[in-house]
């Protein structure tokens, strides 16, 4: 993680990106506005290029409190140094530029300033695809970080103004290439968005940029997953079936969408199906977590079906390919409860007492917890190494557009 | 005159037919048919008569043992230490000669019989209770079983010992000072403990983070406590499982009290599976209620959506009233200690009632249990199920 300054002022943040999408920059132009932004780095002081003008005053004017048009002018200006920096090669001093730039910001977001700063910032990066769309690359991957930074942080309205920004530039990204590596690209980056929204609690948000995802790489892996996970706590378990059947074409093997495919089918009244799934993964020791959630899910299946008996086979078997699983314990004495012994449930629960408390997280919570981060991040690493590849482009593209002139 | 006569002779008719056929009843209370019986045994009738009683005989095998001119229409009778069995006879006569015989007999014991009395245990709670209460009796309540009312053949008051189990949420939600103020909160309850009384403390996540065993010490109970700290989802309803199997292991009266908002992320049980082992158990569930504060009816997780997440708490809310205990709601985990303190005065408060169900199926069926107390209200639990 980058070290980068929090927010002077917490913002009263709603648990909704929507609102803020395209509110972006005002907080960067106050902030330069009130001298707070810290000097950018060495690589871009020594670079001398043309500021841009600032836009023309109209209904998107600063207010004369705001301190005349400086504002967006400052804002832009900002954002034209992290871009020098990036350019220089350092994502992580452009970060830092940018997310001190809007540490020290406070101001209402959605007005006049920040949609006409967002105009300018879109404006610059439209640029810099029409003369090279692979420099954009770079910047999306900086925008992400920033995402992250602010969305582990909760800073939403922060992490909602680069969501809304990486949203559009990688769709510009998508219509500026080639079809189909384009949008596989422009997929895996709003994937990652849509995976930190996920994280965020922002739900909503996350499914639709997921399904942009989608809708550019229909089998994206990471995006079905994360949106299937998605669906299943929202209770569209049909839908969840329908994004994991997809992904079990591509990634037959994923572990987690195996287990997560077999739930959302019983959920669903595939009943057989899912104890199909569920048997074959119950009886397969290297499954690990979702070996166990197999085993409680198919014995609570036969269960429900009646067969207690069967019920407490799949169990006493499960117990002892996963002797620490104490759900497994758990769910053994309710079986025999509930075939009709209460004493041998009492003496199982007692038994289970005996044993140490503890131990890590349970299979039940790491399923709960959402789906495997390791896609993703090894996802986000394979763009970072993409974004490494295209500085050279950046560099390119913002000396040319610096020698004619930055757009206004 | 002869008139008058005439229509005080047919008042006498009148009266005489509307009198019902058994004026004059009797039923056997104790022992009950079957049931082995060895030297003191306690021989008790209940007696329905129009008239007033003039006596009541006791015999066993033929003998009498005891007779008795006014109630209450028990006594205690030494049968010996045979394993025999015997026949009991309880003959009642009242004031007008009437006569009405109860009997019932007892069975010697099988060496490799299990004897299982099934007395069904009540903790019944008087709302709104005074110093006054304290003097009530057990002649002041009634118990009905399936509508049909009950004889009480054990009753004590709230200072029976008591065995409880505090399950205290130690979820992510908790972290922190959460955690240390919910723990204090338990340490009011436990160090509040009379010397026969026994508890157990189980911090749970989705997993036991940290489990006591059953003592009667406050200081064993809470040894450590201070390097836990929380982590992971929530498993309320597994936990709740493990804690009333736990507890009908357990001697007298048996609570759980849960310290929890209720959100149960990753239990593989649901709260109806919770509901059918409570109506199973004859613990008392309490429910410290920690407000949620997200807004209720939003909270989701991989294994319950939102429809199910409200459906969960409105079933273990009910649980919890059908055990007999109640619902403590709290804004904030400060306020847990005032509950832990109000739940151990209630306890304290407690009437325990014991009767033996006048009609056993030990088929499953379930018997709705109610106490009445004149002109107040009681809390207990619903019912049992009988098996």
């Amino acid at each position: 993680m980058i070290d980068v300054p929090s927010r002077a002022v917490p913002p009263p943040a709603p648990p909704s990106r929507r609102g803020s999408r395209g509110r972006g920059f005002l907080c960067l132009a106050l902030m330069l506005l009130l001298g707070l932004v810290q000097a950018p780095p060495a690589a871009a002081q020594q670079r001398d290029r043309p500021r841009p003008e600032p836009p023309r005053a109209g209904n998107d004017a600063p207010s004369p409190g705001a301190g005349a048009g400086g504002t967006v002018a400052g804002g832009v200006a900002a954002y034209h140094d992290a871009l020098e920096v990036l350019a220089s090669g350092s994502t992580t001093d452009a970060v830092r530029l940018l997310a001190t730039s809007e540490a020290a910001m406070s101001v209402e977001p959605g007005s006049g300033v920040a949609r006409a700063t967002e105009r300018a910032q879109m404006d610059l990066l439209a640029a810099l695809a029409g003369r090279d769309v692979e420099a954009l690359l770079p910047v999306l991957v900086m925008h992400l970080h920033l995402f992250r930074v602010h969305n582990g942080r909760r800073e939403y309205v922060a992490a909602g103004r680069h969501a809304a920004l990486i949203e559009r530039a990688a769709l510009l990204y998508a219509r500026g290439t080639p079809r189909h590596q384009g949008d596989r690209v422009a997929a895996e980056v709003l994937t990652v968005l849509g995976a930190g929204l996920v994280d965020g609690g922002l739900r909503r948000d996350a499914r639709h940029i997921l399904t942009e995802a989608l809708d550019l790489s229909p089998v994206q892996p990471e995006a079905l997953l994360v949106l299937a996970a998605e669906r299943e706590r929202a209770g569209a378990y049909e839908e969840a079936v329908g994004f994991l059947r997809r992904l079990s074409m591509v990634r037959a093997g994923w572990l987690e969408a195996r287990v997560r495919l077999a739930v959302n089918l019983a959920r669903t009244g595939a009943t057989g199906e899912a104890a199909e799934r569920f048997d074959a993964m119950c009886g397969d020791a290297a499954a690990g977590w979702a070996a166990i959630i197999s085993c409680e899910e198919l014995a609570r299946m036969r269960l429900a079906a009646g067969d207690a008996a069967a019920a407490e086979r799949i169990l006493r078997a499960a117990i002892e390919r996963f002797p620490d699983a104490e759900r497994l314990r758990l769910a053994l004495a309710f079986t025999v409860d509930r075939g009709g012994d209460p004493a041998a449930a009492r003496a199982l629960v007692e038994a289970l007492a005996e044993r140490p408390a503890g131990g890590g997280e349970t299979p039940r919570q790491r399923y709960n917890r959402g789906t495997d981060p390791d896609h993703v991040v090894q996802l986000s690493a394979r763009l970072q190494a993409r974004a490494a590849e295209r500085v050279a482009n950046l560099r390119a593209a913002i000396d040319a557009m610096a020698a004619e002139g930055w757009p206004t | 005159m002869m008139r008058r006569g005439c229509v005080l002779l047919l008042a006498v008719v009148a009266v005489a037919a509307a009198r019902p056929a058994a004026a004059l009843d009797v039923l056997m209370l104790s022992p009950r048919p079957g049931q082995p019986a060895f030297g003191l045994v306690h021989v008790e009738v209940e007696v329905l008569s129009a008239e007033p009683v003039a006596e009541v005989v006791f015999r066993v095998d033929g003998r009498v043992a005891a007779r008795l001119a006014e109630p209450p229409w028990s006594v205690e009778i030494d049968v010996g230490q045979d394993n025999v069995g015997h026949r009991f006879e309880v003959e009642v006569r009242d004031a007008v000669g009437a006569t009405a015989v109860a009997r019932t007999t007892s069975a010697a014991v099988r060496i490799d019989e299990e004897i299982d009395l099934q007395l069904q245990q009540l903790y019944v709670t008087v709302e709104n209770y005074s110093v006054h209460d304290l003097a009530l009796d057990r002649d002041a309540f009634r118990v009905f079983d399936d509508g049909k009312r009950q004889k009480i053949v054990t009753f004590e008051r709230g200072d029976a010992p008591l065995t409880a189990l505090l399950l205290l949420d130690t979820s992510d939600s908790m972290r922190g000072d959460k955690l240390r103020t919910a723990i204090q909160g338990a340490e009011v309850f436990l160090y509040g403990l009379r010397k026969l009384d026994e508890a157990r403390l189980t911090l749970v996540s989705d997993r036991r983070i940290r489990d006591s065993a059953f003592s009667s010490s406050a200081d064993e109970i809470t040894y450590g406590l201070g390097s836990v700290s929380a982590d992971g989802g929530t498993a309320l309803n597994d936990h709740l499982y493990y804690a009333l199997r736990l507890l009908d292991g357990r001697q007298g009266r048996r609570v759980v009290i849960v310290l929890s908002d209720g959100i149960d992320t990753d239990s593989l049980l649901s709260a109806d599976d919770v509901r059918w082992a409570a109506r199973r158990s004859q613990a008392m569930i309490y429910w410290i209620r920690l407000h949620d504060p997200r807004t209720p009816g939003t909270f989701s997780s991989s294994w319950r959506d939102r429809e199910e997440q409200a459906d969960e708490l409105e079933t273990l809310a009910r649980t919890v009233t059908e055990s007999g205990g109640q619902v403590h709601e709290i804004d904030e985990v400060g306020e847990a200690a005032t509950a832990f303190r109000d739940i151990l005065q209630e306890l304290r408060r407690q009437f325990v009632l014991g009767y033996y169900p006048s009609r056993n199926l030990d088929d499953g069926s379930w018997h709705a249990v109610k106490v009445a107390l004149s002109g107040r209200d009681v809390r207990t639990r619903d019912g049992y199920v009988d098996y």
